[in-house]
């Protein structure tokens, strides 16, 4: 028989490794794998595609500054690659995640070979994906419909010439960025001296600095109408005409409003990314509203998951402006920080444990932890079978769940126990 | 039964119902913390009518608000759970109910406690009850 484990392990055992995993390597992912590194961990920076720098490196400016978002991405990619620190896998993906917070075994596919590590804590950075329908059915002249981020890449070659007419249109979803691209495009647009008109359901300004740049580009003459639902395109002679009325005018007022248009805007569907679902179930973490993984817990950090040590950054939790998702990347690896340097001996205290002799192994616990915080040990000295789960002490929310569902009530919570709720039950009637 | 001052038990969520009870220190109440809803066993149910408790009431926080993610939905299955027990061995389920309070609803917490308080006055003393 092999040498057999104690139970529990000893604080000493519960080390924490100083190495971060960074899924996915478009902006998000870049951020997260500096500010990590900036704080003297270990990245590991996975991505699926051949190269670094994502859907953020295909922008062509942005509204906050004069920065160019694929040079500066490129900056970045270069220090991160000459950064010791920093291990860059292209053309990989994450495979399988055993163990707990500190101590996950993960197993990736590195250009098609597997390959096992020890890593501390995971940053899920994977992003978003784009769906775009076209408008209208038009014989020809289709390339005068682009999606905005189609716009972006062609946005120098398009907005050069003069006196053209373009039409924005922002049809309503749940994320600002739709709007807040409308009104940079805009802006630059009318520098040029075009004719831009917006149609939008809502405008979105809630992000510093956007509700000015709202009011400027507006006494600048760009046109905003609202309503989206009422366009009617046309097409004569290879010109393209939209047709509306202005549903905010009372009836008496309204009259058709005819835009002879050479470009035509609109803004893409967000969705999660493909592979969201997937690595949610390698992962064991719950996807939020709309298949995203943003967690709908108000009670913790808008980057956390369900389970300590996976982190949410980025578009892949609810697509955002670039400069929430630095503070986004910067809030996950502070909370990797804080986990690192936790004082173990004092969290065992507080976390319920498992008498070995009582549990019979029906993981029944497992299966009811809402934070998929109990690792499986084998093995352990003294265990009626064996083995016996494990509430791992940084991963365990102390939520008492487990405790209230285990069948043999194998599970005592320190301050909750039989003996504790009894003492509180004493006062009962007023007799203390 | 004009005389009769029934005492009750609140077993409260730390995270919601029991930062209000708390601040409410109404007579003959007995707030319980509690670290979620998820927690609450049937053995600790009955325990508090053994111990006396005319009453038991688990308070939780309100659907879909549960920083456990599904403790509160736990709690009120126990306690449907354990209501059922007590129907068998001759104790009026009614003593024991579940209510989703939110951490801010003192005045909801009052309500509640007040309409079981009335409610257990009504039903007497414990029909099971051991006089010591
Ligand atoms: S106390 Fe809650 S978080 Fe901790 S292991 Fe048990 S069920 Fe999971
Ligand atoms: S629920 Fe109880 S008996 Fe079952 S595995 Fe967990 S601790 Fe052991």
């Amino acid at each position: 028989m092999n040498a057999q484990r104690k139970y529990p392990p000893a604080p000493e055992e519960m080390t924490f490794e100083p190495k971060v995993l960074v899924v996915g390597g478009g902006a998000s992912g870049i951020l997260s794998a500096e500010k990590a590194a900036e704080l003297g961990l270990s990245v590991v920076l996975i991505e699926k595609t051949e190269e670094l720098g994502g859907k953020a490196a295909q922008l062509s400016f942005l509204y906050q500054s004069n920065l160019s978002p694929s040079q500066w991405l490129k900056d970045k990619i270069s220090s991160l690659e000459k950064n010791n620190k920093v291990t860059i896998y292209t053309n990989s993906q994450l495979e399988k995640v055993n163990g707990q917070v500190g101590n996950f075994k993960v197993t990736l596919n590195i250009e098609g070979k597997k390959e096992e590590m020890d890593i501390g804590a995971i940053i899920m950075a994977t992003g978003m994906d784009l769906s775009s329908k076209m408008p209208a059915q038009v014989e020809k002249g289709a390339g005068s419909f682009l999606s905005q981020m189609e716009f972006e890449k062609q946005f120098t070659q398009l907005a050069s010439g003069d006196s053209k007419t373009f039409v924005l249109v922002v049809k309503e979803d749940d994320f600002l960025i739709g709007c807040i691209n409308a009104l940079k495009y805009s802006k630059k647009l009318k520098e040029a001296n075009h004719n831009v008109y917006v149609f939008f359901d809502e405008m979105k300004v809630s992000e510093e600095g956007t509700e000015k740049l709202y009011h400027q580009v507006r006494e600048e003459g760009v046109t905003f109408i609202r309503g989206t639902n009422n366009l009617k395109i046309g097409q004569e002679e290879g010109k393209f005409s939209l047709t509306t009325i202005d549903p905010q005018l009372p009836v008496k007022l309204a009259k058709e409003l005819v835009i002879n248009f050479d470009y035509y805007i609109f803004n893409e569907d967000l969705l999660p990314g493909a592979d969201t679902g997937k690595l949610a179930e390698i992962l064991r973490v719950n996807l939020g509203p709309g298949g995203f993984f943003q967690e709908d817990n108000y009670h913790t950090e808008p980057v956390y998951s369900n389970r300590q040590g996976i982190y949410f950054v980025g578009a892949c939790r609810m697509p955002d402006l670039l400069h929430n998702v630095q503070e986004q990347a910067g809030a996950a690896v502070n909370s990797i920080y804080q986990l690192s340097v936790a004082d173990v001996k004092e969290l065992m205290e507080k976390t319920p444990l498992i008498d070995v002799i009582k549990c019979a192994y029906c993981l029944t616990c497992y299966r009811s932890c809402p934070w998929n915080a109990i690792d499986l040990l084998y093995e352990i000295e003294g265990a009626a079978w064996d083995g016996a789960p494990y509430l791992h002490p940084l991963a365990c929310q102390k939520c008492g769940c487990c405790v209230a569902e285990c069948p043999n009530r194998a599970i005592s919570f320190p301050g909750y126990t039989d003996e504790d709720m009894q003492k509180e039950f004493k006062k009962i009637g007023g007799k203390v | 039964m004009a005389d009769f001052n029934p005492s009750l038990v609140t077993l409260c969520c730390e995270n919601s119902a029991f930062l209000v009870a708390e601040e409410e220190n109404l007579p003959g109440v007995t707030p319980v913390k509690i670290p979620c809803g998820g927690q609450v066993e049937h053995y600790h149910i009955l325990n508090a009518f053994d111990q006396g408790a005319d009453g038991v009431m688990v308070l939780a926080c309100l659907k879909e608000n549960c920083k456990h993610f599904w403790g509160n939905d736990r709690a009120e299955k126990k306690v449907n759970y354990v209501k059922g027990m007590l129907e068998n061995i001759g104790i009026n389920a009614e003593r024991l109910a579940y209510s989703p309070v939110a951490a801010n609803n003192e005045y909801k917490y009052g309500e509640l406690v007040k309409e079981m308080y009335d409610k257990l006055k009504e039903m007497g003393p414990m029909e099971g009850k051991v006089k010591k």
